[in-house]
């Protein structure tokens, strides 16, 4: 790209992924519970981020969009029995329990550990609930942030992030 | 009540904590940055070219 637009938009898009890469990437990890793929499904999120800005449209809200494309390839990928198989094959085959993100020096067997327990855990709620839980605790967003992605009212989303919590916790 | 109220906080605690260990290298950001800039440059589309359209997502 050598025109002015062109850098314009190479310069915002590079803004959009030092922004929210590593968002993307933890909600990505929290549903297919494979750095390999989160960061397969991360990339894609952001190509497609690209191609909407390259074809001439404006986003208004880009963690919206973001989410929701993140959203849309994790259920194509589950359609196609993808990431059921990867975490099966992760957690069972008695070599690695988990493709384990990075740990930052912290004890492997503890990540492991709580990782196999938030996949149990997770794995009694739906996969809007489990997306829900994942953008209010582990990304922080609040549930009105959360509500325009899941195009409702934040109160809807408190309601559900309760619901969710006093079912998990009978298995706490 | 109280004890509803602390196995929920339990359990946020244990999502919070889960959430601090699974955050993306710092060298892999930046590969894939930088592949992702290699993959976008030279890509020629209508906003590239200047023309615009407006989507009201959210």
């Amino acid at each position: 790209m050598t025109n002015p637009m062109a850098d314009q938009l190479k310069i915002k898009f590079i803004n959009i992924y030092e922004k929210y890469a590593d968002a993307i990437y933890r909600y990505c990890f929290f549903r297919v519970y494979s750095r390999q793929l989160a960061e397969e499904l991360m990339q894609e999120a952001f190509m497609r981020v690209w191609k909407y800005l390259a074809s001439g449209k404006i986003i208004l809200n880009e963690q919206a969009l973001l989410y929701q494309i993140a959203r849309n390839l994790i259920i194509d990928l589950s359609r196609r029995n993808k990431v059921r198989q990867n975490i099966e094959h992760t957690m069972f085959s008695g070599q690695n329990s988990f493709d384990e993100p990075s740990y930052d020096g912290k004890n492997i067997l503890e990540t492991r550990t709580l990782l196999g327990e938030m996949y149990q855990l997770m794995n009694k709620l739906s996969p809007d609930s489990q997306d829900i839980l994942i953008m209010r605790y582990i990304r922080g967003m609040s549930p009105k942030e959360i509500a325009e992605i899941f195009h409702t009212n934040p109160n809807n989303i408190s309601v559900r992030i309760y619901k969710s919590l006093k079912k998990l916790s009978k298995y706490i | 009540m109280k004890t509803q109220d602390n196995s929920l906080s339990q359990v946020v605690k244990k999502l919070r904590r889960a959430g601090k260990i699974a955050g993306l290298d710092k060298n892999r950001k930046k590969q894939i940055k930088t592949f992702l800039i290699e993959q976008v440059s030279g890509y020629s589309g209508i906003g590239v070219e200047g023309r615009q359209e407006v989507i009201n997502f959210s």
